[in-house]
C-alpha cells in the first residue's frame, strides 16, 4: 500500500475525511453522554449535600448552633452567607464539590493523567486531519470550476446539509475555539460559585447558561452540528462504499436521525439550565 | 409543456470566440419556432438566420441527434441537458417550453473541458481517462464459445447499467464540486463486476482515478446532482462501488 498515493488521490483524502469524521461523531456521542451527568447535578441529593456544606460555613463564621437544615431553611440564609463570602473571599475555596456528578467525572477524566494526554492527542490528530483534508478538497474544488455558472438549478440531488458542509464545518472550527476557551481554559470571565458555594466545573457550566445570550449561541451551533452530521455520516457511508438499495434509507434515516439527536441532545443541557435556574 | 404550434423564446446563449477569449451572453430572438423541434434543430433555425444575416452561428455538438452518442449538451437554464429528465439536448423538445420562455444556455463548465467556442467544451480528458484502463486483455487465436464465462444476471445487469453511459460529461457540468466521479466510476464499474475485467482489476482503479485527478476534476462530495441529470441515469451505486475498489486496490496493490 502507498501510503502518499492514497492520501493525496481525491478518494483517498474523502476516505480519511470520513474516517475521521465518524471518530468525531463517535467523540461527540461519548461527550454527550458524559454532559448529560449535568442533570444529575440538580438531583435531591446533591442539592442537600449543598444546603450541609452551606451550613458548616455557617456554624465555621458565625457561631450558630444549628442541625443540619432543609434547601429551603439554608435558602434563607443564603444573604447572611453571600455577606460572608464578600468580605473573605478565600472560603470559597474550603467548600467540597467533588460529591456533584459532573465534578467527579471531570475528575476522574483528569485523574487519568498521561492517558487523558493521548487521548486528547489522538482527537487532535482526528481533529486536524479532518480540516486539512478539509481546506484541500475545498481548495480543489473551487478551482475545478473557475467560472460559475449565471443560472444554477438544483435537479434533485443535493439538500441544505449537503450543500452547506464546508460552511457548517468552518462554524463549527470557530465553535469548538469558543468552547474549548469557555469550559476547558475558562478564558472568559466567570464564576464557579453558586448560592454562595464553590460548585467547581459544575458551576461554571450552570453559570454560564443562565445568561441567555450563551446559551442561544450554543443553541445556535447545535443547529449547525445537526445540519453537519446528518448528512456526514449518510455521506461516510458513500465515501466507504456502502450503497445498496436494500439499505440506503435505513442509512439515509440514521444519519439524519443522529445528527436531529446530537444536535436535541446538546442543545437540551444549556436550554435546561436557563429555564430551570 | 406549450399548447400552442409555435413559440416564440428570448434565448441567451453564451457566446465564446475561443479558448481565451472573456466571453458573454448574447441575446437573440427565436421567433416561430415549431414545439416539435428538439431542441437543437431549435438552435439550427437560429443559426441559419444569423449565417443568413451574416452573423457568426451559435458553434455547439452534436452527432447522433438520437440520444445515444454523448456528443451534445449544454447547461439549460441552470441545468445540464435541461430540464426533462433522463434525456440527451438533443432529444429534449421545444414543447416542453412555454411561449415567451426565456432561456439560458451555457457551455458545460469545468476547468477540465476548455471552452472550445461558444457550446463546445473539450471532453478529451474523458479519453485519456478510459485509457488509462477502460479495457481488458483478452486472448487472440480462435472465437471462443458464446457464453463460456458463466456471469451471473445480477452482474450483467449492473455491468450493462453502468455501460449505458455516453460520456457526454453532464455530470461533471452538475458537480457543485466539477468532479468526473459519475462516468469514471461508470467506466470502472462495468469491468469491475465482470470476470472479464478480473485481471487489470487493480491498477484499472488506482490508474483511471490517478488520472481523473490529475485533469483537475473536483472531488466528490455526494450531493448526487450528477445522477439526477445523468441521460442514461447512471447510478451514484456505481461511485460507492469506485470507491470500495479503490480502498481494496490500495491495500492490495504492491506498487
Ligand atoms: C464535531 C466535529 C465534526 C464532525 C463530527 C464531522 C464529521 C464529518 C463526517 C462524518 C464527514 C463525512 C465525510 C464524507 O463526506 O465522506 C464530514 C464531512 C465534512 N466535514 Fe466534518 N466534521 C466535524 C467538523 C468539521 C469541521 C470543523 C470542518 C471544517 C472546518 C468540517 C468540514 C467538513 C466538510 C467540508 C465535509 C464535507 C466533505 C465533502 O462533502 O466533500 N467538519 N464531517
Ligand atoms: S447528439 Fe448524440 S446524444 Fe445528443
Amino acid at each position: 500500500m502507498s501510503l502518499t498515493r492514497f492520501t493525496t488521490s481525491s478518494i483517498g483524502r474523502k476516505q480519511t475525511m470520513a474516517i475521521t469524521g465518524l471518530l468525531l461523531v463517535g467523540f461527540l456521542v461519548s461527550h454527550l453522554l458524559g454532559n448529560f451527568l449535568i442533570f444529575a447535578g440538580y438531583g435531591d441529593k446533591y442539592k442537600h449535600e449543598q444546603a450541609k456544606g452551606l451550613q458548616q460555613l455557617l456554624n465555621k463564621h458565625s457561631n450558630a448552633k444549628q442541625n443540619v437544615p432543609t434547601v429551603n431553611e439554608s435558602k434563607k440564609n443564603l444573604a447572611k452567607i453571600n455577606a460572608l463570602l464578600k468580605s473573605n473571599p478565600n472560603l470559597i475555596e474550603s467548600t467540597d464539590n467533588s460529591n456533584i456528578p459532573l465534578n467527579t467525572y471531570a475528575l476522574k477524566l483528569k485523574e487519568l493523567g498521561p492517558l487523558l494526554w493521548i487521548a486528547r492527542l489522538g482527537l487532535i490528530v482526528i481533529f486536524v486531519l479532518h480540516m486539512f483534508m478539509f481546506m484541500q478538497t475545498t481548495l480543489i474544488n473551487k478551482a475545478a470550476r473557475p467560472i460559475p455558472y449565471a443560472t444554477v438549478k438544483d435537479a434533485g440531488g443535493s439538500t441544505t446539509a449537503s450543500k452547506t458542509m464546508v460552511y457548517t464545518g468552518i462554524i463549527l472550527f470557530g465553535y469548538i475555539l469558543l468552547h474549548l476557551a469557555d469550559f476547558t481554559f475558562n478564558l472568559f470571565e466567570t464564576t464557579s460559585v453558586i448560592d454562595g458555594v464553590d460548585e467547581g466545573l459544575f458551576g461554571i457550566v450552570v453559570n454560564g447558561f443562565k445568561n441567555p445570550i450563551h446559551t442561544g449561541l450554543y443553541v445556535l451551533a447545535m443547529f449547525i452540528l445537526g445540519l453537519h452530521v446528518s448528512h456526514a455520516i449518510q455521506s461516510a457511508c458513500q465515501t466507504f462504499g456502502i450503497n445498496h438499495p436494500k439499505y440506503n434509507l435505513l442509512i439515509k434515516n440514521s444519519s439524519n436521525g443522529i445528527g436531529i439527536a446530537l444536535a436535541l441532545g446538546y442543545m437540551s443541557i444549556p436550554i435546561f439550565v436557563l429555564i430551570k435556574l | 409543456m406549450s399548447s400552442e404550434k409555435t413559440i416564440n423564446l428570448t434565448l441567451k446563449v453564451w457566446r465564446q470566440k475561443g479558448p481565451t477569449d472573456a466571453g458573454k451572453f448574447q441575446t437573440i430572438h427565436a421567433k416561430d419556432i415549431s414545439v416539435d423541434c428538439s431542441f437543437l434543430e431549435m438552435l439550427d433555425i437560429v443559426n441559419d438566420e444569423m449565417a443568413r444575416g451574416d452573423q457568426d452561428p451559435v458553434a455547439f455538438d452534436h452527432d447522433c441527434r438520437e440520444g445515444i452518442c454523448g456528443m451534445c449538451g449544454a447547461v439549460v437554464n441552470g441545468i445540464a441537458h435541461g430540464p426533462q429528465s433522463e434525456t440527451t439536448l438533443c432529444q429534449l423538445h421545444m414543447r416542453k417550453f412555454n411561449n415567451g420562455d426565456t432561456i439560458y444556455v451555457e457551455p458545460f463548465r469545468a476547468k477540465a473541458f476548455p471552452i472550445v467556442k461558444d457550446l463546445v467544451v473539450d471532453r478529451s480528458a474523458f479519453d485519456r481517462i478510459i485509457a488509462k484502463g477502460g479495457f481488458i486483455s483478452a486472448k487472440t487465436g480462435g472465437v471462443p464459445d458464446a457464453n463460456a464465462i458463466p456471469i451471473s444476471k445480477v452482474n450483467s445487469d449492473l455491468a450493462m447499467d453502468a455501460a449505458g453511459c455516453i460520456g457526454c460529461g453532464a455530470c461533471v457540468a452538475a458537480c457543485p464540486n466539477a468532479s468526473a466521479m459519475l462516468f469514471t466510476s461508470a467506466k470502472v464499474s462495468q469491468l469491475a463486476v465482470l470476470p472479464q475485467g478480473a485481471v487489470e482489476r487493480t491498477e484499472r482503479v488506482l490508474n483511471m482515478v490517478s488520472q481523473m485527478d490529475s485533469e483537475q476534476f473536483g472531488n466528490c462530495s455526494n450531493h448526487y446532482e450528477c445522477e439526477a441529470v445523468c441521460p442514461k441515469a447512471i447510478k451514484v451505486e456505481n461511485i460507492a462501488r469506485m470507491n470500495r475498489e479503490y480502498l481494496r486496490a490500495s491495500v492490495v496493490s504492491r506498487d
